[in-house]
């Protein structure tokens, strides 16, 4: 699989991925809140309507308390008065009654006259009130009755007016007094009995609803199972879901939009191209340069060339502008240089006049990063300056102080100096003059039109000229032909590349190259 | 003036002064503290005897013969349940109070406190049975029966006990229980030890339901 094809499909898991996450993450954290909030909105219902039913019996055991201070006579029109605001300020009081011993003299509310008699107290608090749950022998009217008695005075409570659900009609409510169904809202509730249901909150999806239990023994032994659709959660908490949801879709298009900008990035080819440098995949490859003359090997040029992981290659004429672009160039050229050097110690086995060209760029002759990287390789391999020659490209012959201090600091270390594809730019001789110049390349576009009659193949002539007015070594550059060579022989270009004499080779068909030659030579 | 009228005049002479002394002897009494055993004393019964059980039960009965004073059976529960509270009430929170279905036992030793030296209580200790006292009358219908000991055996400690009840039961009686409705028991005589004579002898007063037709709960 290539590069390319791994990133893409890379970049879609890492994006699902990525996805997946954040939404799972986000849904994790919204539910857990949900269900946190939910606990404690559902175990609210429960413990208010519990805390709302102890507050009641103990305010009416303080009520109670009061009415045997009252100063009126009882059972006098103010007493009973007293009495009667009294019961109608809280709506769950069925009725008060005013008793001497075990005899109701007088009351107000919808209890029988003779009041209630259970056999057998729930309660007797230490202030002296007693408490009767619900039960049959405090049923009036289809109620079981609360009742409480301090003193001289009682009061019946209805139990399910202590269950008040709020508006939702939905919710359901039982009261447990001592682990007996005392009172239901609505009255035909069908809710788990206290001790099948946990204390706090149970979410049960099979049924769709959220059951809350209350339980607790101080005032009276209360448990209140409450419970509610679950419907309710999310219409509740809907909008925190939709905050969810937005934050969400945003986190998502921010991971999108990194993952696709890393694989954008990953796909640039200049970060391809770093990465080759960085593995070392980028190579140097070999073109010999031939002496026209005797047919031997002379030198040749060192190429880079870019192997990719499939086993193909990219060509130079499409990564060395990358490279240019990315301000990698000056690196690919140490790379060439540090192995070309390291080349140099085999190819010197073979011929010792061998020198090698590397290639230089705009940028090279910017600083002298790259001479002084040269100087200490060819120092390390002990090496003779004179067989590395630096390429310098007509284009890239910038007419400025540091390049011409660099290239006289070339020259002066003993190093020979070409102008490399000479005539695809617009130099003059005025201008090559400003230069120390060693050899002139003939570009392969002139070397092309030797014989064609093209318009283009006289100027070949003056570019020889004026090489030769200038004191240039002359190399020809693209030799495919004999006619190409027995040409440029006789207009006195004695050097030449070429597919002609040999593609660019790796450095083991380099040697075997150089010593057929040798042997040619030597035949 | 005729033989009649003189009859007549020394019948109202007699019963003047037959007032005047019963006043001063009311007047001697209530002045006196602390307080002495009373001249209308109630029934007095040995405890702990088979013949005890049975005169309980006469003066029980004897009070059930009016019928406003009794309770049916199935009251009793609520009567004895408000009872409770109302003594809880009346006593505080730290009463210590016994209950069977027909009876609440009410422990009032080291409450009420007797004379180190002598068989009657203080006015101070009187006065602290009032509460009490007012409850009870509240609730008429029951027996209330007084327990005193006196950390001894024998006739002299029986004495002691007899003497400290009829103390407390004339106290009750000044705050409205009547006499009728108190009970004394004592320790019958055993062998003759001599009464230590405490201050805080032991006080319990047991609240009995009069029920109907004598039943009970026991």
């Amino acid at each position: 699989m290539h590069r390319r094809e791994k990133i893409i499909i890379g970049t879609f898991l890492a994006g699902l991925l990525g996805m997946s996450v954040l939404f799972a993450s986000l849904a994790w954290v919204l539910w857990r809140e949900s269900i946190a909030a939910e606990n404690a909105y559902a175990g609210n219902l429960a413990t208010t309507l519990g805390e709302r039913t102890e507050r009641i019996i103990a305010d009416v055991r303080d009520m109670l308390a009061t009415f045997d201070k009252l100063p009126a006579q009882r059972c006098s029109p103010e007493h009973l008065d007293a009495l009667q605001n009294a019961a109608v300020s809280k709506p769950y009081i069925r009725g008060i009654g005013f008793w001497r011993a075990a005899q109701r003299l007088c009351g107000v509310g919808f209890l029988p006259p003779a009041g209630i008699k259970p056999l057998r107290a729930d309660r007797i608090y230490p202030n002296g009130v007693i408490a009767w749950w619900p039960s049959k022998q405090t049923e009036v009217g289809g109620v079981k009755l609360f009742l409480m008695r301090y003193g001289d005075h009682d009061v019946a409570i209805d139990p399910s007016l202590l269950l008040d659900l709020g508006p939702s009609r939905h919710r359901q409510a039982v009261l447990w007094v001592d682990k007996l169904r005392m009172a239901a809202m609505p009255p035909d509730a069908e809710l788990p009995p206290p001790g099948a249901v946990p204390i706090g909150v149970t979410l049960k999806r099979s049924q769709g609803v959220i059951v809350s239990h209350y339980a607790r023994d101080e005032i009276l032994p209360i448990d209140i199972v409450a419970s509610e659709p679950i419907e309710n959660f999310w219409s509740r908490h809907a909008s925190l879901l939709t905050l969810g949801s937005v934050l969400g879709l945003l986190l998502v298009l921010g991971w999108t939009d990194i993952v696709f900008r890393f694989s954008r990035y990953q796909l640039r080819p200049a970060t391809e191209l770093r990465q080759a440098l960085a593995a070392h995949r980028i190579c140097v490859q070999y073109q010999p340069v031939i002496d026209l003359r005797t047919g031997a090997c002379v030198g040749a040029e060192a190429l880079a060339r870019w192997r990719r992981q499939d086993g193909g290659s990219t060509s130079p004429a499409a990564f060395i502008p990358v490279a240019e672009e990315a301000g990698l160039i000056q690196e690919i050229t140490l790379t060439v240089m540090r192995t070309a050097i390291r080349d140099l110690a085999r190819i010197r086995r073979e011929a010792r006049t061998v020198s090698i060209n590397v290639n230089l760029s705009r940028d090279d002759l910017r600083n002298s990063r790259l001479g002084d990287a040269l100087a200490e390789g060819l120092k390390a391999e002990q090496l003779e300056p004179r067989l590395i020659k630096l390429e310098i490209t007509e284009r890239a012959l910038v007419n400025t102080d540091t390049a011409r201090q660099l290239i006289h600091k070339f020259r002066d270390r003993g190093h020979q100096v070409a102008i490399d594809d000479f005539g695809t730019g617009y130099s003059s001789l005025s201008y090559l003059q400003s230069f120390e110049l060693d050899v002139l390349k003939i570009d392969k576009s002139f070397v092309d039109a030797i014989g064609t009659g093209a318009a283009t193949s006289q100027v070949i002539l003056h570019v020889i000229e004026m090489a030769k007015s200038l004191g240039l070594q002359i190399v020809a550059e693209g030799v495919e032909t004999q006619e190409q060579a027995r040409w440029l022989v006789e207009n006195g270009v004695f050097h030449a590349q070429g597919y002609l004499f040999s593609r660019p080779l790796d450095l083991s068909d380099f040697i075997e190259f150089l010593r057929s030659r040798h042997a040619h030579d030597d035949r | 003036m005729t033989t009649d009228n003189f009859s007549f005049g020394f019948a109202i002479l007699t019963r003047l002064v037959a007032l005047m002394l019963a006043s001063c002897a009311l007047v001697a009494c209530a002045g006196h503290a602390p307080t002495r055993p009373a001249a209308v004393v109630p029934s007095v019964r040995g405890h702990g005897s088979g013949n005890t059980e049975r005169s309980e039960a006469e003066v029980k009965r004897d009070l059930a013969k009016n019928e406003r004073n009794t309770l049916s059976v199935s009251e009793a529960g609520y009567y004895l349940d408000v009872l409770q509270a109302r003594l809880v009430q009346a006593l505080g929170a730290d009463v210590k109070l016994s209950r069977t279905p027909d009876r609440i036992g009410i422990d009032l030793a080291h409450r009420v406190p007797f004379e180190s030296r002598g068989p009657w209580i203080s006015e101070a200790s009187c006065r602290l049975l009032q509460p009490l006292a007012s409850a009870l009358v509240e609730y008429r219908k029951t027996a209330v029966v007084v327990k005193v000991g006196a950390n001894g055996t024998g006739k002299d400690a029986e004495r002691l006990e007899e003497r400290r009840a009829h103390a407390v039961a004339e106290c009750l009686s000044r705050f409205g229980i009547a006499l009728r409705r108190i009970v004394i028991m004592t320790t019958p005589s055993a062998e003759a030890t001599p009464a230590t004579d405490v201050a805080d002898a032991g006080l319990v007063l047991d609240v009995e339901l009069i029920l109907r037709d004598g039943k009970s709960g026991r």
